[in-house]
């Protein structure tokens, strides 16, 4: 580095007290080891919502609520050192033991955190009919995607290699998004009543990037985006996110889902808004609309991605309906067996 | 028996995250720490810690260092001791001259003339030219024996009329005003140190007092020690920022055009006069002349630089169009 940029480094450090020996640019970080140990400098463009999710989430490490990596205060008490166009904040460095690029793993990591995320901030129930409207109105918009793909495709002579895989395949998806549409547009309970569901801290841009991993431990990171929120959406979205990312890999969706499920048990509602969410995926409806946009078309491709959405939304969707489905048979043999034991105690 | 000091430093280095201490200075206390030198300051004023505290958090920016208080191991800004408030904060010692770190001193400078404002810290002057004519008028009567410093008195005695008036004209829009920039009493050169390729300002711990008439004063010390081209630099690089709006350009102007030194020399003369027992601070012509021929200099300079462009309806008529006392 330059010494102009090491005097700005310089001046960013001074606030927290640190005299580098060394700096060294990791990607978006800058690492800075000092005599006090190693540490991550990052410089980002942060607005004052962003600024105080963090300071939000330092108060819960600080009380050990949550385990994570959040920025470390200036020896002024800030959490991040505030520029006119970009920010800077420091957080410890951590020597990373599994490599970007293992993506099971680091999922495998990040369904757990996760999971302590969601269960450690918990709240009360809250009504969330707002929730299942906003679902309703995303639906809608993926409906609408669909129907203008199937519209020009049924109205082809030849329809294209991908208009006939998609074609296939949509009375399924149609379907699915039907039973997600009349799911999500029944925001009442039976008593007429709102739905509520319980809502915790999410971190909002959940990523195997935004983890870091060392050995044994690892903390959710990057934390700027987090906030209050129906946690199962961010579950159902991380699960959608893996689906795509871990595409045609052989993925154990089972082990995901009780790694989350065992540290953070879910309710029989959330099993359903998990379900029905998975039901009309993103990544489908995203493929379909880019085929219908883009000027060149590379059919081949899009039959390659379409076969593989397909199959691995497939796995997903059946390995954790099976999972649940075994947990409702295993709470319903245990309901009956505590049934049979009180009447029995009865008689 | 445990001395305050003592108390002190152990106060000090259990809250804050200090290993060692070693006291390298006692007033200001200066501790020399394995995190560098700190600045121990001790607060009998609350209300005017809470100031300071409030008043450092709208200076915070990136172009130059403020002198943060340190938190404690619990995150306040402050330890209590007593009766007392004590904070802990950098104590950088590398001297920075304005000659040559033009473009950082304004950068200082238009921080402070932007964020640092408050409530008005005392009110305008507004009779400076009733003043100059009465205290005229009081030396005439006693009659100044001093014949070099009566001479120049009278010489200069419209000249005084005329920049007091002027430096009236220019306050008087600014009588009534909700908000004023700001300094701390103790401001000046020295208020500054190097580091980083930029400034430290120590803010200190004084009262706040009217920052233009401090701004004022601060040009003026440095006019008298540096060249004409710093000083230009300097107001050129200010006016590139335009943080200068046309009250703090008025109200500088108004603090040179007011003829205190020509008053200073008549009020030595008189007490001299009157009570010649008592030993007054001495002012002689010889000082009277480069003050004065140094603000008509500078109020020059400073219009040159900021009314030139634009329209000078507010600034000075006299002053500026080099009537010096020779």
């Amino acid at each position: 580095m330059e010494q102009t940029d090491n005097n700005r480094i310089n001046r960013i450090l001074f606030q927290y007290d640190l005299v580098p020996y060394n700096l060294s640019v990791r990607g978006n970080l800058i690492r800075v080891d000092t005599p006090a140990g190693s540490f991550a400098l990052k410089q980002k463009a942060l607005n004052d919502r962003q600024i105080r999710s963090l300071q939000t989430v330092y108060a819960l490490i600080r009380r050990m609520v949550i385990d994570a990596v959040c920025p470390l205060p200036s020896k002024y008490g800030d959490l991040v050192i505030r520029g006119t166009e970009t920010s800077y904040y420091l957080l410890p460095w951590f020597n990373e033991t599994v490599d970007l690029s293992n993506l099971q793993e680091r999922y495998r990591h990040l369904f757990i955190k996760t999971g302590q995320l969601h269960r450690k901030t918990l709240e009360k129930k809250a009504d969330c009919s707002g929730l299942y409207q906003d679902m309703v109105r995303v639906l809608n918009q993926r409906q609408m995607v669909w129907e203008q793909f199937l519209y020009k495709a049924e109205h082809h002579v030849y329809p294209s290699p991908f208009e006939q895989a998609v074609l296939k395949s949509a009375f399924i998806y149609l379907e699915n998004m039907q039973r997600s549409h009349d799911f999500f547009s029944h925001d009442k309970d039976d008593e007429g009543k709102n739905k509520t569901m319980r809502r915790a801290l999410c971190h909002g841009r959940l990523s195997p990037l935004h983890l870091l991993i060392e050995n044994e431990r690892s903390c959710l990171t990057n934390f700027e985006n987090s906030e209050d929120g129906f946690f199962i959406v961010e579950t159902a979205m991380l699960f959608e996110q893996a689906n795509v990312m871990l595409g045609s890999e052989q993925t154990n969706w089972r082990d995901f889902y009780e790694s989350y499920s065992s540290v953070c048990p879910l309710t029989d509602e959330e099993k359903d808004v998990l379900v029905h969410f998975l039901l009309f995926p993103s990544a489908h409806a995203e493929l379909l609309s880019r085929y219908l946009y883009s000027g060149q078309l590379d059919e081949q491709w899009f039959v390659k991605r379409w076969t593989d959405l397909c199959q691995a939304h497939r796995n997903m969707f059946t390995s954790i309906k099976e999972n649940m489905d075994e947990e409702q048979k295993r709470k319903e043999e245990r309901q009956a067996k505590e049934k049979a034991v009180d009447e029995k105690k009865e008689k | 028996m445990i001395n305050e000091q003592d108390a002190l430093l152990s106060a000090v280095q259990a809250n804050y995250y200090f290993g060692k201490l070693r006291v390298v200075q006692d007033r200001p206390l200066l501790v020399e720490t394995e995190r560098g030198r700190k600045k121990i300051r001790i607060w009998q004023n609350e209300a005017l810690l809470k100031l300071h505290l409030k008043w450092r958090e709208r200076l915070i920016n990136d172009a130059f260092f403020i002198d943060r208080m340190y938190v404690t191991r619990s995150g306040l800004p402050s330890i209590r001791i007593g009766r007392f408030s004590v904070t802990c904060h950098d104590a950088p010692s590398e001297p920075t001259a304005l000659e040559g770190n033009e473009a950082l001193w304004a950068s200082v400078v238009g921080q402070l003339v932007r964020h640092s404002r408050d409530v008005p810290a005392e009110v305008l002057p507004h009779a400076t030219s009733v003043h100059v004519r009465s205290l005229y008028e009081q030396a005439k009567q006693i009659g100044v024996q001093d014949q070099d410093a009566w001479k120049i008195i009278s010489a200069c005695f419209s000249s005084a009329c005329a920049r007091a008036k002027d430096a009236d004209r220019l306050r008087e829009p600014y009588q009534n005003r909700s908000s004023a920039f700001i300094l701390p009493e103790d401001f000046s050169g020295r208020s500054c140190s190097a580091l980083f390729d930029t400034l430290f300002l120590e803010l200190g711990q004084s009262r706040p007092v009217d920052g233009c008439g401090l701004l004022a004063r601060f040009f003026m010390a440095e006019s008298m020690e540096h060249g004409k081209q710093s000083m230009n630099n300097l107001f050129q690089a200010l006016k590139n920022q335009k943080f200068f709006d046309r009250e703090t350009i008025d109200l500088l102007q108004a603090e040179w055009l007011e003829p205190d030194e020509w008053m200073r020399l008549l009020e030595y003369g008189i007490n001299k006069e009157q009570i010649p027992q008592i030993q007054s601070d001495q002012f002689s012509v010889r000082e009277f002349k480069q003050i004065w021929d140094r603000k008509v200099k500078l109020i020059h300079l400073f219009n040159s630089v900021f009314t030139q462009s634009e329209d000078a309806g507010g600034g000075a008529a006299h002053g500026a169009d080099g009537q010096q006392s020779d």
